[in-house]
């Protein structure tokens, strides 16, 4: 196509000219594949080297869309045998960001992924656009996604689309099992921002936890007024920014 | 339980020269191997990692192979185990032998 071309974002204002604009960031060393629709409208070689799979550096990629070609435009990165894609709807003439990272995901765009199910008894549910965790009465309850195994990443991560964890805290990390208990947790982390909407992340070290075997990825909340809206949930090398 | 941090928050479970005092709940009945596997950052802290990453408290997760930290905690807790049964032993033995003396009077 004829606006297959990569331009440099000019500063922060609006475009000059009729067009849109992705913005992909990615790991550093991927090659992108841009398509629209289900038809490959460009590849778009690696920024830079990298030095081994567990690079962490992110690059950036742009990409010119002119109106005639607005429309879904879907991203993935590749490199080292990982992949990660990410779609946009463009319709307007401004700089459309993509946010790729590899890893895998247990739950990806407010969606359980195949493969894995949610535990906890009510307390944890796939709704529209995202899966919905919610405390219980008077004790601290625990949901979870899973089981996983064999797993090499380095950092779980959740993003969250809201929460309400009304002045308390929360933790989400790794359980030995599906039954939970305070003695489950592997490792955690406890987080509070409290009441707040918009996009939420947090990220715990799991580089010491060994998955020879299946473990959950857990979330604890209290009190049955308390919930979180999670967007996103996976293992990955790069924690995002 | 007390655990005792060091410059990169690993865990030690004995005071000593450098190391800071911190109250957990997340060790108890923990055996020593277990605890001192183990990197605790608190709450408002956080821990950097070798690739820049920043991880905010409050934060456990373990420093080393969590499946040989288990195994030394359910060693931990066979040996418990084995002690207490020793201890109970003994225990009705002393009483056995309490019991015949005074029958024997």
């Amino acid at each position: 196509m004829s606006e297959a071309f990569i331009v440099r974002r000019g500063g922060s204002g609006g475009l000059s000219a009729g067009g849109a604009v992705l913005h992909i960031t990615a790991p550093a060393g991927s090659t992108i594949t841009l398509k629209k629709g289900d038809v490959t409208v460009a590849t778009l070689a690696a920024a830079r080297g990298h030095t081994n799979a567990s690079d962490t550096t992110l690059a950036d990629w742009y990409y010119a869309i002119v109106s005639t070609n607005y429309g879904s435009w879907t991203a993935t990165a590749a490199r080292d045998g990982e992949t990660a894609s990410g779609t946009v709807t463009v319709d307007s003439n401004k700089v459309y960001d993509l946010s790729l990272s590899f890893g895998l995901y247990l739950i990806r765009n407010g969606q359980l992924q195949s493969g894995y199910s949610l535990y906890g008894n009510n307390t944890i549910s796939q709704e529209s656009d995202h899966v919905l965790a919610k405390g219980g009465s008077g004790t601290v309850v625990f949901c979870s996604v899973g089981p996983v195994s064999g797993i090499t990443y380095p950092y779980l991560i959740v993003k969250a689309s809201d929460e309400k964890i009304n002045n308390s805290t929360a933790k989400f990390g790794i359980t030995s099992t599906s039954a939970y208990s305070q003695n489950a947790w592997l490792a955690h982390q406890t987080f509070g921002v409290h009441n707040q909407e918009g996009a939420l992340s947090w990220h715990v070290d799991v580089s010491g936890v060994s998955f020879s075997t299946d473990r959950y990825a857990a979330l604890g909340l209290e009190l049955s007024s308390y919930w979180l809206k999670i967007t996103d949930l996976y293992f990955s090398r790069v924690v995002p920014t | 339980m007390k655990v005792y941090l060091d410059s990169d928050f690993r865990c030690h479970t004995e005071a000593a020269a450098g190391l800071r005092e911190v109250e957990t709940g997340f060790f108890d009945g923990k055996c020593e191997a277990f605890v001192e596997g183990y990197r605790f950052v608190p709450s408002g802290e956080s821990w950097t990692n070798g690739e820049g990453v920043a991880f905010h408290g409050e934060m456990v997760s373990p420093a080393e192979d969590s499946r040989a930290l288990e195994k030394a905690q359910a060693q931990h807790e066979r040996d418990e185990a084995a002690h207490l049964e020793e201890l109970g032993a003994l225990i009705e033995e002393i009483y056995n032998e309490d019991m015949e003396m005074i029958d024997d009077v």
